[in-house]
């Protein structure tokens, strides 16, 4: 089940990280941070869960992760919001791993079994019971009954119901996840495993009740904005996060407090230039695997080892842009602001961006400080690709069509490609295979999100407009003068 | 029926909190009552600071009338009564 782009859970959490960074940037943090729950959930107003008491709790939870603490190192309950703030304020760093999940907003889902729902007609021919090898359907009052005890969820019942009445019940974050970094512990309540987990997103998108949260690296940003001192590194999907074009949106970010605005896809120019001449230069009887994937490149060290080597060892994007940064800023503090959950992970490993925003968490600031986009004079970036060309390493197949790009430059062929368009189980299997040589040679463009980074789950916009937006890029861009 | 005009707030708070979303009215409408609505964006409407009534944003002005905290469906909904009942 895919939810929409944005709905009620989204809502949620983006205001309450307005109201976050609104305390933050009136320097009154600390005084108001215990507030906010009863604020959001006064007496007498309508509730989610059981009674605005839970909903404030829930609240509670999804501020501390908001301020960078993980929900389940929670060692003393009394404790209050004011003093993790105060931590987060004096430790004043990105927090380590990404993910922590609301073990008391986790619904426990009930799934992995099958059911029989009411469109079951009690028919005479039964197939569900014939077919069932274990003996587990019986019928109570005409009406087919599975026993868990016996059911070993073979599909078979589901198969051959003519009414479709069997179903299968999925756990949302674990039918997400594909590599089963998240699973219930013995309470029910979803664990992630970290040693497996690639930080790819899919299962925060995936629950309805937004039990999964990141953890955010707000605080330590609005701090550097108050004093004008960092450099916001774009991604290229920013196009069409925000409404008033991408010329708008850099001015925002000046408001905000960013002292300079790169473009990634600027960075994407020279990834693609040097996979293109790694193609050239590499063994041609086996793949090679783009490199600018955090999560897929994470899926590979820790599931697919096989496939290490063949993953391009050029820069991302996001390594060339930082680089560049410290150069041109030394010592100011770099933002990637993206759609990525798992680029935080490569940002640390590679020490290519100080701190890692989401286009959400971007999006909570412009509310924070009433920013309306639409109404700004459009600026240009401080560096800039030279073409529209890079921009489309937003989407999937753009990766790829760059590097061909700048084969035929040379005068040579575009490589056989293979796209993963979305990194499911399917896909693992798929890059497994592909490591033993078995599928040949060629360049596979690997995406962990469907779509590419635009559909990624830090995004705010709705993917159709937010392509239309990026078309619009792609076509007007012109590089800024004092490129170098 | 009439042809009615559907603004969509494209304020930053709107867009940001499901306003794009709706931009994509058109491919969720069928005939023939897509022939009847034209789409439009507007700067912000100015609602969002109020948040009073538990409205909320996404805002959209639907042949003249505002509405607040919508989504697709609601959105669809709204439109094909409005042009149900022209």
């Amino acid at each position: 089940m895919k939810l929409a782009t944005r709905n009620q859970a989204t809502f949620l959490r983006t205001d309450l990280a307005r109201a976050l960074a609104q305390e933050a940037f009136s320097d009154s943090l600390e005084r108001r941070i215990d507030q906010l729950p009863l604020e959001f959930r006064p007496k007498n107003s309508s509730r989610t869960r059981c009674c605005i008491y839970k909903d404030r709790a829930i609240l509670r939870y999804r501020l501390m992760a908001l301020l960078g603490h993980a929900v389940e190192n929670e060692q003393d309950e009394t404790r209050s919001l004011a003093s993790y703030a105060k931590e987060t304020l004096e430790y004043d760093s990105p927090p380590e791993a990404s993910l922590t999940i609301l073990d008391i907003a986790c619904s426990a889902c009930e799934g992995g079994k099958h059911a029989v729902t009411s469109l079951c007609r009690g028919c005479l021919a039964r197939p569900c019971s014939a077919n069932c090898p274990k003996d587990a359907i019986h019928f109570i009052n005409g009406k087919a009954h599975i026993q868990p005890e016996l059911c070993i969820n073979c599909g078979k019942c589901r198969n051959v119901c003519p009414y479709s009445a069997i179903v299968h019940q999925q756990v949302p974050c674990e039918a997400s996840c594909p590599v089963d970094a998240i699973a219930k512990n013995e309470e029910g309540i979803a664990q992630i495993h970290e040693e497996k987990c690639i930080h790819c997103g899919r299962c925060s998108r995936a629950c309805p009740f937004a039990a999964v949260m990141e953890r955010s690296s707000l605080i330590p940003v609005i701090e550097r904005l108050k004093k004008n001192s960092a450099i916001a590194m774009i991604a290229p999907s920013i196009a069409g996060q925000f409404p008033g074009g991408l010329g708008r949106i850099i001015t925002a970010l000046k408001y905000l407090g960013f002292s300079a605005v790169m473009e990634v896809a600027a960075g994407a120019e020279k990834t693609a230039k040097h996979e293109a001449q790694e193609y050239l230069e590499g063994e041609q009887d086996r793949p090679l695997g783009t490199s600018c994937c955090p999560a897929y490149v994470q899926a590979v060290k820790k599931h697919i080892k096989d496939f290490l080597p063949l993953v391009s060892t050029t820069p991302t994007p996001l390594a060339y842009t930082g680089a560049e940064a410290s150069k041109r800023y030394p010592n100011i503090p770099r933002v990637f602001i993206g759609p990525c959950m798992a680029k935080r992970d490569e940002a640390r490993e590679q020490k290519s961006a100080e701190f890692v925003l989401t286009f959400e968490e971007l999006g909570a600031l412009f509310l924070a400080r009433d920013i309306e986009i639409e109404t700004l004079d459009e600026s240009e970036p401080d560096w800039s690709a030279e073409t529209g060309k890079s921009w489309e390493f937003a989407v999937s197949g753009g990766v790829a069509a760059n590097v061909a790009s700048c084969l035929s430059q040379q005068g040579r062929e575009a490589p056989p490609t293979r796209f993963i368009d979305g990194l499911d189980r399917k896909g693992i299997n798929l890059l497994r295979t592909g490591a033993s040589g078995k599928l040949g040679n060629g360049l596979w463009e690997v995406m962990a999100c469907e779509g590419g980074c635009l559909c990624g789950p830090g995004t705010v916009g709705n993917p159709k407009i937010a392509r239309k937006a990026l078309d619009e890029v792609i076509q007007n861009h012109s590089p800024s003068n004092d490129r170098v | 029926m009439r042809t009615i005009v559907v603004t969509v707030c494209s304020g930053t708070a709107c867009y940001i909190l499901g306003g794009s979303d709706l931009l994509t009215l058109r491919d969720h409408l069928e005939e023939p009552y897509s022939r009847h609505v034209m789409l439009a964006g507007s700067p912000c409407l100015n609602r969002c600071k109020d948040r009073s009534e538990n409205k909320r944003p996404p805002y959209v002005t639907v042949d003249g009338k505002v509405y607040g905290n919508m989504t697709l469906e609601t959105l669809v909904k709204t439109v094909q009564s409005v042009l149900d009942a022209s």
